[in-house]
């Protein structure tokens, strides 16, 4: 099957990694590139592929036993995938004849589409378990696009929005598909044709203005491409999702998403200038680049976190800095969570944080052991013996509660320097102990290695996921502990036989609270006959965030609601609230061309309103 | 219904005849949830540190626990609640020192080592009065489950040679040392391997007690089998009347009692003290809770309504802020075979008034440890887990509460309302009818646990039999055991539907002997033997004293009377109406009039509210009619089955009697413009102690003041629609023959 479009190649300033297919980079059935992945090699132990990380091509000795331990798995249970979509799941597209000759007549030229089974199925999905766990089974879903297109600037997409409210079609904005929330399924009740709109070709940075330092950039650029590209130029803008190696500008501005170091960049909402989003009536920005401006209130605050239900975000002014000239890491370890907690509490009520700190628990810390790479040696082992000798026999830790935080310092190296000294200092205060960079750093690489590992945790009958929640300072211990204790009951109560890891960390503190990411992996073993992994899991899930609204955390500290928290928006924003969203919906796309359903649960009034008028 | 069987149980007393009481209140004793020896230097030091910090975040630190009361009294002093009431306050050095000397009335100070004198008092005092103390075996088992401790099947293996001044003096060093040796092989309970206990002092259940309160001896049952089975003792809320006991008092404080007024709504000071110590407890989990959700012992030992709303609100608060992260209830009942003071609670229910708690009444009440009192038993309920109650019952609000959502009218979401400052309207409308329902559902738990005594049947065939045959005060054995047969054994089924729980304690093989022998040394005050098998009154021909003996009687026949209740008032309506038949929807209607009338009198499982159609009412009705007591005369009309009079009357007579009693109350001159109860029901009670006759069971029920408060309650409580009039004449209506009969005697 090969693609329809006949678009001219163009030449991007920037060097794309992602090519127009991106099944032909990266897995279309799991997390990242298509060579880097977990695997048990010859010798029984989990490997890791490819070139592309620290640990590729590293054996990590303690991992399996880990899993197997601690999880009760073993090499029996072994459930690979499907190696290729199963094309009989993938149903005939609905098309709209009209709508694709008006299309071939006036674009077809100019911009590049696809009707390619391969091509709609990976433009239908995120990364929820969920959705990986269809696509491991064959690819089954009720709905996918029917077309893909890949405009390439921002004139492209007024065409393409034009052509599709003339024609009725249903637009879903596509950036680097890393959503997880359901935001990027179709709805199965949509009867019109359903167009993806893929922005990856739009990865151009259109211009850097350092006399102001920012850049103005096409909504499509990944966020390794972007750090790359300025920093060729000596720049940066310090926004580094744990996704940046494959999620968008664009993706950023319509989930409200967070960097890893806000404390010294900001999140997407400090560092955007200004953006420019096509929706069902044209497009809508403002006139001026003014740096706070009091016009009512502000557009780009329901721009920014619209997902895709407004329209696509084509162009973004953006704040830049110039390249820190130290970056440092490191690590320190706490007698239990509670002082690591208050620790963190303190060094963000003295507005001291390094760019990133980061709190992991317990159960996160002993994982982060089993991760250590093959051994470098006997003098090496024996050092590390030495260390952990003092710290359990000479400090009296307690290896069953202890937990480490992770830093990562940037700014001048006197910057550094003292901001390392001061955050030391304070540490000691709540009996934390300095444990060294190494340990920062591999701290920091886990992040991109965890959602590999969901891969090949799948393949032993592993199922996990993440999620993630803010909430003020007083709570997030109650909260991190009941949270986990409820994963625990709920696992128990829905016949999981095996223990679950459930495990929490902080991860980005603020004035006023802090934002906790959990991680939830269970072995679905044995669990009780006729009853579903997934819907277990799922369960399990909502059990969990009806825990975190309990204890006052919010609904999403940074992926946002699509359709798989949609139910409790209400809650989280009152009634009032989603019908305020509803009435800018209806006002800026009355045809909901913008169709993807995400944030606005499907029975709000308005709806019923409409209902009884028919 | 099954009758008790002691292999169910373990008897506390059985064992500690047989060894020493001394080396006993000595034993290893080692909190399973905390290890003492870890309490180093280096976490005191953390204790410093956390206290420093603790205006920002106050970690709880698992090395510190458990607390003693200095450190909790300490803690609730410096608690962000406390400073934020002071500042509302105005801030005054008296406010501050009034709030010092608040919690140092109110504190607890519990400690191992009171606790093990009291502990060998008390085993003394228990093996003199009592036969029996059974505890229930699965109770305790669910207990252990709940702290993850290996249950034994065997009672905890005492040491039983003889007392050596040596074993002694180990036992005293062992007291000493803070912490139990572990190499002591007389460690009963093993903790679990369990990944999660082992490891966090957080999954420590937080567990609050919840017994009956019949009696004095509640206050110390619970702490005394907690530390026969080593786990955590209790910390327990008590009224401040007891202050009074003095030197008592301050040794049940040693042992976890904490003192509280009885009345404090509108003191927002103490308020706040009592919710944050209340809270300090459950949120830190270093002690269980225990407190008596009647609020008072019930004088007439019918179940109370569950009025300590206010203690529950303050510890349910402490889940609906997720402080912890789940509370679990447990109901417990503690039945009496006899109870220590129910000649005090009759001479009460008659407006003789209870004597000050002082030490002399103590030393007066010494006398009563030569007496027997029979068999305790301890039940215990299916733990209520807050957080699956709570899940539920907002399932079953769902519906409701979207069609009375208004935006103009909002409560403040959980999630935006401070944690740290006391509110006194924190609660939303589904939390508070939560706490309602919840309330119902505990005294509902420690109704289905009861055990009916002998006692309590031989009450039931006097009292029914009163009211025919004035004069002949005696009744034999024979009937006794017919009663127990038409009542425990044939209706066992109704009883069932109300709780397959309830047990009953009787000789085994229906033994006469046994029984007539028991009943004899047990209640000599109240029964002879006369002739051959027949129980026999002791009246003496004094009026007030005569009353109290028919009150004591009284009394022990409430303890079973909330299992016939609502099955009793079909037949009820159905016996008034006798000659003629009965409509469905006419016996509906007197089926539910007599639910409220009786909301105060006997608790059912929900709150009577208005209107609400019962559940239960075709059960029972179907119930009836499949026993041949009501038959069908047509679709839908009844008539009452004639030939079972006898056993319909022996049902329905306490009830009759209750209604008649009200009915004589509602008869008297009204002055409703007071609006104390208590004033308004003294003046009643006055009124008719005046037209008093100790012959008259009707009239010695009227006269109980606790009868009359409820009476009057109920006037209050039903809206407009049912005014005194109103009731009035339809108990005229139902009882009408009598009534005139009573006017002309009157």
């Amino acid at each position: 099957m090969s693609t329809e479009g006949k678009g001219e190649a163009t030449t991007t300033t920037a060097s794309p990694t992602i090519p127009l297919h991106r099944q032909e980079l990266l897995k279309w059935q799991g997390w990242g590139y298509r060579d880097s992945r977990f695997f048990i090699n010859s010798n029984g132990l989990i490997e890791f592929s490819g070139s592309r990380y620290l640990l590729s091509g590293h054996v990590l000795p303690r991992l399996k036993d880990w899993m197997f331990n601690k999880l009760n798995s073993s090499i029996e249970n072994y459930s690979p995938c499907v190696q290729e979509p199963n094309p009989d799941f993938i149903a005939d597209p609905i098309l709209n004849n009209e709508f694709i000759s008006d299309f071939q007549s006036t674009l077809g030229t100019t911009i590049q589409y696809s009707v390619d089974k391969n091509d709609r199925l990976f433009h239908g999905h995120g990364h929820t378990l969920e959705e990986i766990w269809k696509l491991r089974h064959g690819g089954k879903f009720d709905r996918l696009p029917d077309w893909v297109v890949w405009p390439k600037q921002h004139s492209d997409v007024e065409k393409i929005v034009r052509l599709a409210t003339k024609h009725d079609i249903c637009l879903i904005p596509f950036g680097g598909g890393t959503s997880v929330t359901w935001a990027l399924t179709c709805p199965t009740n949509e009867k019109r044709m359903i167009v993806s709109v893929d922005t990856s070709q739009m990865n151009k940075i259109l211009y850097l203005d350092e006399k102001n330092l920012t850049a103005r950039i096409q909504s499509g650029i990944i966020g390794q491409d972007l750090e790359r590209e300025l920093g060729k130029k000596g720049y940066c803008t310090g926004h580094e999702p744990d996704s940046m190696e494959f999620s968008s500008l664009g993706g950023w501005v319509a989930t409200r998403a967070s960097g890893m170091k806000k404390n010294v960049y900001g999140n997407i909402e400090d560092l955007v200038v200004h953006v420019t989003m096509v929706t069902a009536k044209g497009t809508i920005e403002k006139s001026c680049l003014g740096p706070r401006q009091s016009v009512g209130p502000d557009i780009h605050h329901f721009i920014m976190g619209s997902e895709g239900i407004l329209g696509i975000v084509t162009e973004v002014t953006m704040k830049v800095r110039p390249l820190p000239a130290c970056k440092k890491y490191g690590s320190i370890v706490f007698p239990d969570f509670e002082c690591g907690v208050a620790c963190l509490r303190e060094i963000a009520r003295l507005r001291s944080a390094p760019a990133s700190i980061r709190l992991l628990d317990n159960e996160q810390f002993l994982f982060g052991q089993a991760l250590a790479t093959d051994n470098k040696g006997m003098l090496h082992s024996l050092v590390d013996n030495i260390k952990k000798l003092y710290i359990t026999k000479i400090k009296g830790f307690d290896i069953n509660r202890m937990c480490a935080a992770t830093l990562l310092f940037e700014g001048t190296t006197n910057e550094v320097n003292q901001r390392e000294k001061f955050v030391y200092d304070i540490a000691q205060k709540y009996n934390g102990i300095p444990a060294g960079e190494e340990n920062g750093l591999k701290g920091y690489t886990l992040t991109f290695m965890i959602a590999y590992l969901r891969d090949i945790g799948l393949d032993y009958r592993i199922v996990a996921e993440s999620f993630e929640t803010s909430v003020p300072w007083d709570r997030v211990i109650d909260l991190c502990r009941n949270v986990k204790k409820r994963i625990i009951t709920e696992c128990e109560k829905h016949g999981v036989k095996y223990p679950p890891f459930s495990s929490c960390r902080v991860t980005q503190t603020y004035d006023a609270g802090a934002c906790i990411y959990f991680y939830f992996v269970m072995n679905y073993n044995d669990i009780r006959p006729g009853s579903d992994p997934v819907h277990i899991y799922e369960l399990v899930e909502q059990a969990a965030r009806e825990e975190v609204l309990a204890n006052g955390g919010s609904l999403s500290h940074h992926h946002g609601i699509g359709k798989i928290r949609t139910k409790w928006i209400k809650q989280a924003v009152s009634n009032l609230g989603v019908g305020t969203m509803v009435s800018i919906k209806q006002y800026l796309d009355p045809n909901n061309i913008f169709g993807s359903k995400n944030l606005i649960p499907e029975s709000t009034e308005s709806e019923e309103h409409l209902k009884a008028k028919l | 219904m099954s009758t008790i069987n002691p292999i169910e149980y373990d008897d506390l007393i059985y064992g500690h005849r047989q060894s020493s009481d001394l080396l006993w209140s000595l034993k290893n004793w080692h909190d399973p949830l905390f290890d003492n020896k870890e309490q180093s230097i280096k976490s005191k030091k953390l204790i410093n540190k956390t206290t420093q910090v603790s205006s920002i975040i106050t970690p709880i630190h698992y090395e510190t626990l458990p607390r003693n009361s200095e450190q909790i009294k300490s803690d609730v002093l410096n608690s962000l609640a406390l400073k934020y009431t002071l500042e509302t306050l105005g801030n005054d050095t008296n406010a501050n020192e009034q709030a010092k000397s608040i919690i140092q009335e109110m504190s607890h100070r519990l400690n191992i080592r009171t606790a093990r004198f009291l502990a060998f008092i008390f085993s003394k005092i228990f093996n003199q009065v009592y036969e029996n103390i059974y505890i229930d075996r699965n109770g305790i088992h669910c207990l252990y489950k709940l702290y993850c401790l290996i249950p034994n099947n065997k009672l905890p293996i005492i040491p039983s040679s003889p007392i050596t001044i040596s074993s002694t003096l180990f036992a005293i060093l062992n007291t000493f040392s803070r912490s139990s040796s572990s190499s002591d092989s007389n460690l009963l309970t093993t903790p679990l391997s369990s990944p999660l206990t082992t490891k966090h002092y957080i999954t420590s259940p937080r567990i609050i007690y919840l017994p009956t309160h019949r009696s004095y001896m509640d206050f110390i049952i619970l702490t005394y089998m907690c530390f026969e089975y080593n786990i955590p003792l209790p910390c327990i809320a008590a009224a401040q009347d007891f202050l009074g006991l003095g030197l008592l008092a301050n040794l049940l404080r040693h042992c976890g009692a904490f003192f509280i007024r009885r009345s404090f709504r509108s003191d927002l000071l103490y308020w706040t003290i009592f919710d944050e110590y209340v809270k300090t407890h459950l949120i830190h989990g270093d002690y269980p809770l225990e407190f008596f959700i009647e609020g008072a012992r019930s004088r007439t030992l019918k179940t109370l309504l569950p009025v300590r709303q206010g203690m529950l609100k303050s510890c349910l608060e402490c889940y609906f802020r997720r402080q912890v992260d789940n509370l679990i209830l447990i109901p417990i009942s503690i039945n009496y075979e006899k109870v220590l003071e129910d000649n005090l609670h009759a001479n009460e229910l008659l407006g003789i008034p209870k004597p000050k708690e002082s030490k002399s009444g103590l030393f007066k009440s010494i006398q009563i440890l030569k007496k027997s009192f029979g068999t305790m038993i301890v039940k215990f309920g299916d733990p209520i887990y807050v957080y699956d109650a709570y899940e539920l019952f907002k399932k079953q609000q769902e519906n409701k509460l979207n069609s009375r959502c208004d935006s103009f009218n909002r409560s403040i979401p959980r999630g935006v309302q401070p944690r740290f400052t006391c509110q006194l309207d924190g609660f939303n409308e589904l939390e508070l009818n939560f706490v309602d329902q919840l309330s119902y559902r505990i005294v509902h738990e420690q109704q289905r646990l009861t055990i009916i005594y002998p006692i309590t049947v031989v009450a039931f065939s006097f009292l029914s039999s009163f009211t025919g045959m004035p004069r002949n005060r005696s009744i034999s054995l024979e009937q006794v055991f017919a009663d127990k047969n038409t009542l425990f054994i044939e209706h066992s089924d109704i009883v069932e539907y109300y709780s397959t729980r309830c047990q009953i304690f009787w000789p085994s093989n229906n033994d006469k002997n046994n029984l007539k022998q028991r009943l004899l040394s047990l209640y000599s005050d109240v029964f002879d033997i006369s002739g051959n098998n027949h129980l026999k009154l002791k009246i003496t021909g004094d009026n007030l004293i005569d009353a109290a003996l028919l009150m004591k009687l009284i009394m022990y026949r409430n303890t079973c009377l909330h299992l016939f209740a609502k099955p009793a008032y079909i037949l009820l309506a159905c016996q008034v109406n006798s000659q003629a038949s009965i409509s469905y929807q006419q016996l509906k209607t007197y089926y539910h009039f007599f639910i409220h009338l009786f909301a105060y009198e006997f608790v059912y499982d929900q709150c009577p509210v208005d209107n609400i159609d019962d559940q239960y009412f075709d059960r029972y009705l179907t119930y009836w009619i499949n026993k041949n007591y009501i038959f069908h005369i047509d679709e839908s009309t009844f008539k009452i089955n004639s030939n079972f009079l006898q056993q319909i009357s022996l049902i329905t007579n306490p009830f009759e009697q209750y209604a008649r009693a009200y009915l004589l109350i509602y008869e008297q001159e009204n002055n409703l413009t007071e609006t104390s109860l208590s004033v308004l029901t003294k003046a009643y009670q006055k009124k008719l102690l005046t037209k008093f006759d100790s012959q008259n069971i009707i009239n010695i029920l009227a006269s109980s003041s606790n009868v009359i408060s409820n009476a009057l309650r109920t006037l209050n409580s039903s809206n407009a629609s049912k005014t005194l009039s109103e009731i009035r004449h339809i108990l005229t209506k139902i009882f009408q023959p009598v009534s005139i009969h009573l006017r002309a005697k009157l």
